[in-house]
């Protein structure tokens, strides 16, 4: 027998990247599978590729002065501001839209830092999702045939429940 | 209230599939549940009935099962012939696999009618990537819920190949349910 109160509030992870599919992925989440009505929790993950890190040994730490890294990373956080802004953005257009009741879909937003691949993986047991959504990415002439890597990572490695969702 | 159907040529949509997607919780989502004989996939139905049938109280549930087509056997004899199998080999082929789809798909039923979720089912017949491929198109489905084998200790990575050729073409999002350690319940 199922209790509804237990059932309510699933904690949905969305994994948001620059691209466009990510953003259809997080309307399709935020239109279709989330029920804010059911306390449902959407957590928005962008994962930022760790900034670069050259050995001593290797002649490449040559190639790249601090400053350079430094704007490198500079700009990799103002990107994850950005993408972060974009689907808050989003979150809030929708509640808006809907607006019934007060029922506010609650978004939490999170940043890390790495490869995405594992990352989101591992956030998804860290953060105790129950499921994760991803767009898949287009690539150019294989549209339909292939699922980008990231996503095709995540479906065969995250422990919880994958919806991939195509544009 | 189940039906059961062969949907081979023609499905039609009747629930409102208008494209009209405005507004959450009044979307009729429709999901399409793929089974087969594995308990993955009876583990991915459970989860889609805990998980999104319970949270979208008007979604509508279709339980998909596609059943090997059942061609005319013929085997080469004598090196300069063909002979087909005798009719009643095929025949008895054929009800052997329908009986086993219905068990799959009553089993299926059954565990919807548990938890009170009207489902309807399906049967579609031919390659499995390809027909239940096609059988959502047809549909019209709003989400197609899939298991996926760990296949023993490759767990982790490795998807059966069927949920992996769906999750690239199907035309709906796909949600694939794998088999953890501790599942719930």
């Amino acid at each position: 027998m199922g209790d509804e109160a237990a059932a309510a509030g699933r904690r949905i992870l969305v994994a948001v990247d620059e691209g466009d599919e990510s953003v259809q992925a997080l309307r399709w989440c935020l239109g279709t599978f989330a029920a804010a009505a059911r306390g449902d929790t959407i957590i928005l993950l962008y994962v930022r590729p760790a900034p670069p890190t050259y050995s001593v040994l290797d002649a490449s730490g040559y190639l790249f002065a601090e400053e350079v890294t430094a704007a490198i990373d500079r700009y990799s956080r103002e990107v994850a501001d950005a993408v972060v802004e974009k689907a808050q953005k989003l979150c809030t257009l929708y509640s808006k839209e809907v607006g019934e009741g007060g029922h506010e879909m609650k978004v939490e937003v999170k940043v890390a830092v790495g490869d995405a691949r594992a990352v989101i993986c591992h956030m998804a047991d860290k953060l105790g999702a129950d499921v994760l959504v991803m767009g898949s990415h287009g690539y150019g002439f294989l549209k339909r045939a292939l699922l980008g890597s990231v996503s095709d990572y995540c479906l065969k490695n995250a422990s919880c429940p994958v919806v991939i969702v195509k544009s | 209230m189940e039906e059961h159907e062969a949907a081979a040529a023609s499905g039609t949509p009747g629930v409102d599939g208008d494209g009209a997607e405005r507004g959450a919780a009044a979307t009729a989502l429709k999901v399409v549940a793929a089974v087969d004989a594995s308990e993955e996939s009876l583990r991915a139905l459970s989860w889609a009935l805990d998980n999104i049938v319970r949270c979208h109280p008007d979604a509508t549930l279709v339980v998909v099962h596609a059943q090997h087509a059942v061609d005319h056997f013929v085997y080469p004899v004598a090196a300069h012939g063909l002979a087909y199998a005798p009719s009643s080999a095929v025949d008895s082929m054929r009800k052997a696999q329908e009986e086993n789809s219905r068990r799959i798909v009553a089993r299926a039923l059954d565990m919807c009618k548990e938890r009170r979720v009207g489902a309807t089912a399906a049967i579609v017949e031919g390659d499995a990537k390809e027909a239940i491929c096609q059988a959502v198109e047809q549909m019209g489905a709003g989400l197609l819920v899939l298991g996926s084998r760990g296949l023993g200790k490759i767990k982790r990575a490795f998807l059966g190949s069927v949920s992996d050729y769906l999750s690239h073409h199907a035309c709906c999002p796909v949600l694939v349910v794998k088999p953890t350690k501790a599942q719930a319940k």
